[in-house]
This record gives C-alpha cells, structure tokens and sequence, in this order.
C-alpha cells in the first residue's frame, strides 16, 4: 500500500504538472500567447478567449497580479458584450484562479456571475465549460459527488454544443477530473470507461501530448488494477501495452512533444512495473527504461523521474546483495530529488529508509540511527499530510457509500411505492365496485329525484294554480282598489267641494260679518259723534244758558244795587231829613222806617251781591271769595278762604264757575249741614287746580241717591263737567263732609 | 263857602244830598253830574273844594278816576259814595288817594263830619266802614291757619316720622296727593319745611304731639 500511495502521488503530481505546463514549455507558450493577445484589437471578441488562455499562463508562471489585472479588464469589457459568453468564461476562470489563492468566498461570487452570464448566452460550449469550472471547484472543496454532477452535466453540453478548436481539449478536461475522481474513489471501471474516452477524443483531435497522456492514464489505469488483484494478468499486459503506446507516440512525435519530461515519466513507470509485476528475466528491461528515465529526467530536469530510476536501480543492486551500489543509487536519489524546487517528502521517506536499512545491515548503526531520524521526520510529516488526505477520502468514501445507501433506499421507496400501487391498484378496484355501488345508489337517488322533481313539478303546477288565484284575487283587490281609489278621489273632490264652499260661505259669513261690524262700529262712531255734538251743543248750550243766566244776574243785580239801591239811599237821607222836623210821636215811627230801609238797603246788597258779585271782575275770584266768606261768617259761623300757591288767576268765566260752586256748597253746609266751621280752600299745583270744600256739620251718606240727584248737587256737577273736573264727596255722618274738585288748568288761554 | 260838587247817576239821591247840603251854612253845592264826561266838563269851569263820587257810574268806574282828578285839580278833596262795603272796594279807592269813603247808607250827619273833616286835611271813612276796615285786621292777625281733616291726618302721621310712600300708603291715597299735602302745610304754616310746620302745628294745638 505504501509503494502503491508513493507512485499514485507521483502519478497524480505528474498530471497536474501536464495540466499546468513545465516551465520552460510555459514560457514559451506565455510569449505566444502575449504575442497572440498585443496582436489582436480590443474590439475583436477573440481577444477575450486568448486573454482566458493568456491569463492562465500569466498565473501559472508566478505572475499573478498581471493576470489578475488583465483579467478584470477584460471582465469590464465583457460585460458591456451582449452575448455574456465572454464574461461568464472569464469569471469561470478568475473563480478557480481564486479558489487556488484560496480566496473561498470571491470565488463562489465570481462562480454565481458566471452562471448568470451563461443565463444571457446561447453557447452550450460556454455553459459547458462554466459547469467545469463549477466542477473543479467542488472538487477542490472536497464535495465530489456534486463534482460528478457538474462535470456529467458539462459533458451533455459539450455533447450537444457544435465542434471548436477548443472542444475537445475542455472535452479532455473534463474526462481527467472525472477520471482523477473515480480514481479516488476505487471504481475501476467508471476510470477506464473515462480514461477511454479521454484517449478516443486525443485520437480523434490527433494531439500527440493528449494522446501520450491518454495513454499513461490508461496505463497507469491497468497497473492499479492489477495492483488491486494479482489474477488480472490481463491488466499487467494492457498496463504494458499502454505504457509503450505512449513512449511509441512520443518517439513518433519527439518534434511536436510540447513536454519532453514525458518521456522519462513514462520510462520510469515502466521501469517500475517491469521490476514489480514481471519476473527475473525483464531486469534488462527494467535496467533500460530506468537508464532511460533518469537521462531523459535529467535532460529534462524532471528530478523525481531520477530519483525514482536511481531508487529502482537502488532495488535491483539489493537484490543482487551489492550494498555499496544500492546505497550510491540512493544518496544520487536523494541528491536528484534534493534539486527538485517542490520536491516529493514521500520519495524522500522512501530514500532515507532503504539508507537506513542498507546502514543496518553495514552495521554501520550510526548513519542508520541518522537516516531512521530523517526518516521519522519526514515520516511524521507525511503522516500528518496522509491523515488529512485520509480523511478527505474517507469522507468522499462516505460520500459515495451514503450515495449507495440512498440509492438503495430510493430502491425501497420505489419499491414501496410499486407495492402501494399495487395495493391501490387493488383499492380501485374495490373502489369501482363500490363507484357502482354508489352508480345504482345514485341510479336510485336519481330516480327519487325524479319523483320528488315530479312532485315538484304537481306542487309547482299547484302553486302556479294557486298563484293564478292570488293573481285573480290580487286582480280583485286591484280592480276592488282602484274603485275605491275612484270613490275615494270622488270623495276627494266632494269633500274639496264642500271645502270651498264651506270656506266660501265662511268668507261671505265673514265678509257681511265686518261689514255690519263696521256698520256698527260707523253707527257707533256716528253715534257717538252725534253724542259728542249733542254734548258740544249742551254744553254750548248750557255755556248760553249759564252765560245768558249770568247777564241777565248781571243786569238784575246792576239793576237792583244802583237803581233800588240809590232809591232806597235816598229815601232813607230824605227819611233822616225829615226825622228831625217831625214831632216826637212820629219820631219814633220815622226811627223805625229808616231802620226798615237800612234793613232793605242790605237785602238788596245781599240779593245783588248773590247775584252778581261784582268784584270777581274786579277784583278777582280770591278777592270776591274772601269778601263773600266775611260776609257770610257771623258769631255762629266762620267761613275761612284760603288760596294756596295761586300764581296763576283762571280765566273769568271759570273764577265765575268756581264762585257760583263755592257758593252753592256753602250754602249747602250752611242750609243742610248746620255747620259753624267752613273751609274753602283753593290750591294750584303743576297741572291742576283743587278745590276743597270742607264743613264740620252733620254729614251725610255719600252713597244716598237721593241727595245726589237733589237740585243743587246736579248744578255744581254740570259746572264741574264744564270745568272738565271731577267730585269726590268725602263724608260721614256726625263728621262732616268734604268736598274735593280736581279741574285740570286750560291750555289755551 | 265851602264849594260842593255831586257826580251821581241816581237822581234821587242826588236831589236828597243837594237838599241836606244846601241847607248847612258855609256849604254850596256848585254842580250835580250824572255822568264822568259831564263831571269832567264841569269842573274845567268850576273850582270845587269837595267832590261826592260815587263808584258805579254808567260811564266809567269811578275808582279809575280818582288818580287824575287829584293829579289835575289837587286842592279838591275826593270823597267816595258808595253802596260797596267790600274792603277791596274800599282799600283800593283809599289806594287811589281819595280822601274819604261814605257808605250811602250812612246818615246826613255823617256826611257833613267827613266834609268837614276832609277839609282840614284829614282821611275820614264812614262808621260802617271802619267796621269792614277792622274785621279784615283782626282776620289778618289772626293767623292761625284752618286746616282740612285730610290735612291733619298727613300732618301726624308726618310727624310719627313716616315717608311720603307710607303715608300715601295708610292713607290710600296717591304719593302725589301726599306730596300736594306737604306743599300746602308748608305754605299755610309759612315754613320752610315740613318739620317746622308740624312744630308751629302742635305749638297752635292743631294736632297733638
């Protein structure tokens, strides 16, 4: 197993040497390709597949920032291309280039833009090769079974995709990752079938590197296979036969071999499988290929390949017991392998081991112990290496197994499933006799539907009959209606008829109504004019009346005082004339009669004064009124006039009204009352005057009729009519009587 | 001579006084007139000492007179005749500067007492005249007011201290009557207010305090 875990590890370090380039080749085809890329103008999209190619070389020959800087300049510039071919071929390729500085997260960025250029492309040899690119990096993340995937789905486009100079060689691409996985993996047959292929589309494109290369995968294929069991001789011979097609093919094609390392790479295997898997004889055999590989290694500069044919000479010289030989062969091996810039621990281990085992058995301990030391160094170093890569196999073998395993489970489920089937197959079955079940159920149903749709059918006929009779009766109640309708407008109208004439005859009723108001109120009016005449015309009459009294007083009184009055002075001076010349007997009789007519000369005054007194023109009414009051004041009787606040005198004819009243009531007090004390008193105040007359006689009912209607009362009350005044009679009897005139002033004077 | 004139419209009279007078010695009745405008005349022409007037002559009252006649004839003596004994009569005629005043009924003698005393510069009213003349003074000093029932009781309740409002109110009468009232007491009393009038009210004994 170790022997077998030291030449897979140069195999598989031998591909990805063919896949990255040699240096020196590399050079060369950098230049090429710079050549190619300056020579080609921007606008041409060409440019954009050699700048890929071109980029890779940069990054493959330690010249990682150029490439990465040619790179995004082409991105940019691909972006702007409406075909996304060019942008998602170029961000596959910056997504590896990432994953290898393992710059994890901008390489899954980068992956997803390429996909969604690929959205925006019509190549299927594009999306093929994104799909690749998506591949290698599941691969380099230890996810190998969607790995496979990838790669299966990037072949079907390439399939499906038309020929290109690069087709086949992204074509080949593909096979070796699959090849290098199932190789991982143990499964022989899926790495022939791919190495096959790989070798069919080499031979198909007549490359003669890809063909070399088909041939020592296909080589090397078989050696494993014989490796895993003894009994295929078959595989030793088809490992052989490979192995010699490829040094054939490069012998035929040492011009156009782009790497020349091939050749000792492959003398080496050969070398080795003729030392391990074939007898005694072909140690010539082994002697050439393993002279071959390390002068072409040499030449080449592949000091693995040298080191590898020294450690194969190394073995043979053991085996022919020739200790000093072998141990030169190893020290030259460990010196080859030393100038190797990334040189193989393994090879190295292997070196330092058998030089221990050579030490030991010189007994030379000392340089044993020294070698056994490298050894355990490296050894460890390696073992740390190989627990790791163990570890990623293990888990891919998981993998693989739980693959298995899900299979095997998705069998069952479909198993399952086909059972279930089977089973509901049986289920419908039943389920068809129970449908017919319910057909008939249905049948039955439908049937009573019928007879109920039939009953429907009579009730809704009954209904429609029932409906007819409403509609009749409805038409009844409708016509029924309408007539009442018509008897009510007819009522309608009558009643408005009624209305308006009620309404007519209340106006008519009214009308006549304000008309013989207003006849009555006219008559009323006239009425009352005619009162008002007639009162007008009383008292115009009675002013007449009272004025023509007056005069004619006047006159009488005029008449009376100057003429009667001066006939009596007269005879009374004549009578006192004579009284002196009569005797004494007559003397006495003459006495008498001058006292007679002194006594008739103050009747008459009296009687005149009565009259008319003469002084109220004179004098005025307070003047008149006094004088009247000391004449009728005597021992039994005193009449006290008082005028209070009189400033302004009434006109004559109301000092004569006045007078003649105060007279009448006094007289009054005097004849009726028996009064011994009279109070006149007359006061003006702002709109009126008031006249009391006030006695402390008998005093009398007011209320009695009777002496309100007596002559004299009647005359005072027309008086104070005329004076537009009014009376309150204030009396009770035994406290005398008072008697009030309110008369309000005259206006116009 | 004492030189007598006569103007009265009665004939009677006069022919009575003329009769009396013409038989005094010294006396001489120079003219009778029954008219002011006949008078007047007159007495351009005459010269009277004592003219008899009487107030009511058909042409004029007499009363008006008397002030030119002395004006125009100063050394004649006016004395009136009259019926009146009405003291306005007699105080205006006294006013006007007449002399004397005889009433007509009075007697002869008392006729001649006033020519005479005229005569010698003096005022001369009849008896009965004096009479009127001396009852107006005694009225007049008299000055007790009389007071109505009314008034007396708006008096004390006045003087119970009560307002206008609640007088009028006890009353039943109107604050403006009562306010009437309170106007007159004050002038009967001659007052200045209220409150002295119930004073001088009680003093004369009207109401009690």
């Amino acid at each position: 197993m170790k022997n077998k875990g030291f030449i897979k590890y140069i195999l598989l370090s031998v591909l990805w040497f063919s896949l990255c380039l040699p240096t020196s080749y590399a050079q060369e085809v950098l230049y090429n390709l710079q050549q190619q890329y300056n020579r080609l103008s921007v606008k041409d999209t060409e440019r954009f597949w050699v700048a890929g190619k071109y980029v890779q070389a940069l990054f493959f020959n330690q010249q990682q920032e150029k490439a990465s800087q040619i790179l995004n300049e082409n991105i940019l510039r691909a972006q702007q291309e409406k075909d996304g071919q060019y942008a998602a071929y170029l961000y596959a390729i910056k997504a590896m280039n990432n994953r290898i500085n393992d710059e994890i997260t901008a390489s899954q960025q980068n992956m997803a833009h390429a996909r969604q250029y690929t959205l925006k492309s019509q190549s299927q040899e594009i999306k093929g090769y994104v799909a690749y690119a998506e591949g290698w990096l599941q691969v380099r993340n230890s996810n190998e079974a969607e790995a496979v995937r990838s790669f299966l789905r990037a072949i079907d486009l390439y399939d499906s995709s038309p020929n290109s100079p690069t087709l086949f060689a992204r074509k080949s691409s593909v096979y070796k990752e699959l090849t290098s996985i199932y190789a991982n993996w143990d499964d022989y047959e899926l790495q022939e079938k791919y190495s096959k292929l790989s070798l069919d589309l080499a031979i198909r494109q007549n490359d003669p590197l890809a063909i070399f290369d088909a041939y020592m995968l296909m080589g090397y294929l078989h050696e494993q296979h014989y490796l895993h069991d003894q009994q295929q001789i078959d595989s030793r011979a088809m490992s052989e036969k490979y192995y010699l097609q490829a040094i054939d093919t490069y012998n035929k094609n040492k011009q156009r071999m782009p790497i020349p390392s091939n050749l000792s790479y492959v003398a080496s295997n050969l070398a080795n499988l003729y030392f391990r898997f074939y007898p005694e004889n072909y140690r010539d055999k082994v002697q050439y290929y393993a002279e071959l590989a390390k002068k072409q290694g040499l030449e080449t500069e592949q000091y693995s390949h040298v080191a590898t044919a020294y450690g194969i000479m190394s073995e043979m010289a053991l085996e022919k017991q020739d200790l000093a030989q072998a141990k030169a062969y190893l020290l030259a091996a460990l010196v080859e392998i030393n100038k190797e810039s990334v040189s193989d621990p393994r090879i190295q281990m292997n070196i330092y081991e058998s030089l221990a085992r050579i030490a030991e058995t010189e007994n030379n301990l000392g340089e044993a112990i020294r070698y056994y030391k490298e050894y355990m160094h490296l050894f460890s170093v390696i073992y740390d290496q190989e627990k790791l890569d163990l570890g990623k196999r293990l888990e891919s073998q998981f993998e693989k197994e739980r693959q298995q395993q899900q299979l095997k489970t998705m069998q069952l489920e479909a198993d399952k499933k086909e059972q279930q089937l089977s089973l509901m197959r049986s289920l419908g079955i039943q389920q068809q006799q129970e449908l017919e079940n319910l057909k008939l159920h249905e049948e039955n149903q439908r049937k009573q539907l019928e007879l109920t749709q039939l009953e429907s059918e009579k009730r809704a006929q009954e209904l429609k009959l029932s409906r007819l009779e409403t509609q009749n009766r409805a038409q009844d109640i409708l016509n029924y209606q309408k007539e009442l309708n018509y008897k009510e407008k007819i009522n309608g109208y009558y009643i408005i008829l009624i209305l308006v004439f009620a309404i007519m005859l209340l106006l008519l009723l009214y009308a006549y109504k304000q008309r013989a108001k207003r006849m009555q109120q006219q008559q009323v009016l006239h009425q009352l004019a005619m009162e008002q005449e007639k009162q007008n015309s009383k008292i115009s009459t009675l002013t007449a009346l009272l004025e023509g009294q007056e005069q004619e007083r006047g006159r009488l009184a005029r008449d009376l005082h100057d003429g009667l009055g001066g006939l009596l002075s007269g005879t009374k001076m004549r009578l006192s004339h004579l009284h002196e010349k009569v005797n004494q007997s007559a003397k006495q009789e003459m006495s008498q009669s001058i006292e007679q007519v002194d006594m008739a000369v103050d009747e008459l005054r009296r009687v005149a004064h009565n009259l008319m007194p003469d002084l109220l023109y004179k004098y005025g009414l307070e003047e008149a009124l006094q004088d009247y009051a000391s004449r009728m004041s005597n021992e039994r009787l005193e009449v006290d006039v008082q005028f209070l606040h009189y400033h302004h005198p009434l006109p004559s004819e109301e000092q004569l009204l006045i007078y003649r009243i105060i007279q009448e009531l006094v007289n009054n007090a005097i004849k009726h009352a028996e009064a011994s004390q009279i109070i006149v008193q007359m006061a003006e105040e702002e709109q009126e005057y008031t006249l009391t007359v006030e006695d402390d006689g008998k005093g009398f009912n007011p209320k009695d009729k009777q002496l309100q209607k007596s002559a004299g009362l009647h005359n005072i009350q027309s008086r104070i009519d005329f004076l537009k005044g009014d009376l309150h009679i204030h009396s009770e009897p035994g406290l005398g009587t008072s008697m009030e005139i309110r008369f309000p002033k005259q206006k116009t004077k | 001579m004492i030189k007598i004139a006569l103007t009265d419209d009665h004939p009677l009279l006069v022919e009575g006084l003329k009769n009396i007078l013409s038989n005094i010695p010294e006396h001489q009745v120079v003219g009778c007139y029954a008219t002011a405008e006949a008078m007047r005349q007159a007495l351009q022409d005459t010269a009277v000492d004592v003219l008899l007037l009487d107030i009511n002559l058909p042409d004029a009252n007499s009363i008006e007179l008397i002030k030119p006649l002395k004006k125009q004839y100063p050394n004649m003596h006016i004395i009136v005749l009259s019926v009146h004994n009405e003291y306005a009569v007699i105080n205006s005629v006294r006013q006007e500067g007449a002399q004397g005043y005889i009433q007509k009924n009075a007697s002869v003698e008392e006729i001649i007492a006033g020519i005479d005393t005229v005569l010698q510069g003096k005022v001369f009213l009849c008896k009965q005249t004096q009479q009127v003349i001396s009852k107006k003074t005694s009225d007049k000093l008299n000055n007790v007011p009389k007071l109505t029932r009314r008034e007396k009781e708006v008096l004390i309740e006045a003087a119970k201290g009560l307002t206008t409002g609640q007088i009028a109110e006890k009353l039943f009468i109107s604050p403006h009557t009562v306010e009437s009232h309170r106007k007159n007491l004050i002038e009967k009393f001659q007052s200045a207010n209220l409150s002295s009038a119930i004073k001088l009210a009680i003093e004369y004994g009207l109401i009690r305090a």
